[in-house]
């Protein structure tokens, strides 16, 4: 299994994630957190795009920066990403097909592999000659997941693999992401600022704040009954029909520099004394991992005022 | 694919303009060679027997300017094409390792680009032969760098987005992934410029010619044409003013055709 163990990585002299720990498991994992949290660093790190200054990326129990070419080569085929369309994740001047040959390993008869691998993303294998201009923005999103199946990888990890589509898009796409996992056995790191796409494809998640790992445990505990502040505000932030309008707590920050403290305390409603004098750390409450010294309180009223 | 606009029309009167200068340039010689001096001849006015009139030495100016033409595309082809060899190749390199290795390729290109281009261009004309293979080397040296610069740039945004990273996850190998990926869309921006810049070549290599550092007697080319003729550009003006005149035309048919192809290539105005 892909796992990141105390994992710090910089940009220069800034450092974006902190001291993650994060294990893959059969099935999905959600990594959910804003824009500027440090998710899709994570994710390029987990992908070996990116080396952390500390800790270690490791695969089947062997750290990835220890690796011989052998051994990176088949981590590299057992663990690939899937981008979101918006990212330009399909190369403008290549056919689909010409894309997807990049993934391909055996040299036998590649035409019927891509037909096969479009055919298995639900795709009309005839649209492996356009060019990414020419599909749709669900269809290139298949096309990106069919690419990432040429090598028959072991882990998919989905950095926000449905953002750039409208809803009813998005949820043949999450169905098509659920069908193949069960049946080629896929394991996935699903992220998101999504909550509600997290709960419904994945045991467990990992919620990040400002590069930190600041509530982690099964998805169904986080989203019913979130110890951390910031979990229930990104929860309060997923829209319900017939529920109340989402409201916003605090302003965004994009990189906030707090040297002592919880990160989250200019954010934070809960926020008190103790919060600004020292940074909590991940500690086991009601059933789940939190970073928040007032976790008692808060799993304790949401379990008084269960969710909706 | 491309929208019209006003831009266009003067981008197709470019390319029209460019495309006779060349079939100008390319056919006429394979007809007529090129005149030789008649000093009975010397200096008549534009007339029937000599459309642009006749030289000093009595040889047609029509003709001259035509074979003119032919030096001047030749020095600009050679010019550009060798600058974006080297310009092209080290800014892909630049953009897309960064690093130490970027870094050491900006300052070069920085020194290059410290001097006037002119002036680098002079001293080093003037250390070799002059000749028209000097023009060449002496203008590509002081071109590269731009193209240096503009490709890594652009190199270093196309190696960020997602089909690179892709590319690497799948295991593609780095030069494969350059020459695949990252050069086919770094360059469109070089092209156009390319364009831009070839009026501007000529007129760098018409004035070293002009100042006697490039092409030498009896060769055509405009810059020398003007230097022989200038003296008489109050009597005979046409020995001065039908070369110059081409160098304008030439220089504004190149311009118009890369302003045209920047705003059609501008990737806000391509359509989905």
């Amino acid at each position: 299994m892909l796992e990141a163990r105390g994992v710090t990585i910089a940009y220069g002299k800034t450092p974006v994630v902190h001291d993650v720990t994060l294990t893959m498991e059969p099935g999905g994992v959600g990594l959910i957190g804003e824009s500027g949290s440090g998710k899709t660093t994570l994710a390029r790190a987990l992908l070996g795009l990116l080396t952390p200054v500390s800790g270690a990326i490791a695969y089947g129990s062997r750290d990835l920066a220890a690796m011989d070419r052998a051994e990176r080569a088949r981590f590299r085929d057992a663990v690939q990403p899937v981008f979101q369309d918006g990212s330009e994740a399909l190369d403008p001047r290549m056919r689909i097909g010409q894309s997807i040959a990049e993934g391909l390993r055996a040299r036998t008869e590649p035409g019927k592999q891509i037909a096969d691998l479009l055919t298995s993303v639900g795709l009309d294998p005839a649209l492996a000659d356009r060019r990414p201009h020419q599909l749709s923005g669900g269809q290139r999103q298949r096309a990106i997941i069919a690419r990432a199946l040429a090598v028959r990888p072991g882990t998919l990890i989905l950095d926000e693999p449905t953002s750039a589509l409208d809803v009813t898009v998005q949820a043949r796409i999450l169905e098509l992401l659920e069908h193949l996992a069960d049946e080629r056995g896929l394991s996935y790191l699903l992220i998101t600022h999504n909550l509600a796409l997290v709960h419904r494809l994945c045991r467990t998640s990992y919620v990040m704040f400002a590069g930190r790992i600041v509530e982690s445990g099964p998805s169904r505990t986080l989203l019913t009954r979130p110890a951390h502040p910031y979990t229930a505000a990104l929860r309060d932030a997923v829209p319900r029909i017939g529920g109340p309008p989402p409201r916003a707590t605090g302003r965004a920050e994009a990189a906030p520099r707090i040297s002592t403290g919880c990160p989250y305390q200019r954010r934070c409603p809960l926020a008190v004394d103790r919060c600004r004098a020292e940074r909590p750390e991940l500690r086991e409450v009601a059933g789940r991992m939190v970073a928040c010294h007032r976790a008692e309180e808060t799993t304790q009223v949401s379990e008084d005022q269960p969710s909706a | 694919m491309i929208r019209t606009s006003r831009f266009d029309l003067l981008a197709r009167i470019g390319a029209a303009v460019l495309a006779a200068i060349i079939l100008a340039a390319v056919v006429m010689p394979l007809f007529v060679p090129p005149d030789d001096p008649h000093p009975v001849d010397a200096l008549l006015p534009p007339g029937a027997g000599h459309l642009f009139g006749t030289d000093q030495v009595g040889r047609d100016v029509f003709n001259r300017v035509l074979y003119g033409a032919r030096t001047s595309l030749t020095i600009a082809l050679a010019v550009l094409v060798l600058a974006a060899l080297v310009g092209v190749t080290l800014g892909v390199l630049a953009g897309y390792s960064g690093g130490w290795i970027r870094d050491v390729i900006m300052r070069v290109t920085d020194v290059f680009l410290a001097f006037p281009a002119l002036l680098l261009a002079l001293a080093l004309a003037a250390v070799l032969q002059p000749s028209v293979t000097t023009v060449i080397v002496a203008i590509a040296a002081t071109w590269w760098p731009w193209y240096t610069r503009l490709t890594a740039s652009v190199a270093a945004s196309v190696a960020r987005r997602g089909y690179v990273d892709a590319a690497r996850c799948l295991g593609v190998r780095t030069p494969a992934i350059v020459f695949r990926h990252v050069l086919p869309n770094s360059i469109t921006p070089v092209l156009v410029q390319l364009s831009l810049d070839a009026g501007g070549v000529i007129l760098t290599a018409a004035a070293l010619s002009y100042l006697g550092l490039g092409a030498q007697e009896p060769a055509a080319e405009w810059g020398l044409m003007i230097e022989q003729g200038e003296s008489l550009f109050t009597t005979k003006w046409w020995v001065v003013t039908l070369p110059g005149l081409a160098i304008l035309l030439t220089a504004f048919a190149f311009n118009s055709l890369g302003e045209g192809l920047r705003a059609a290539l501008d990737p806000r105005r391509l359509t989905r």
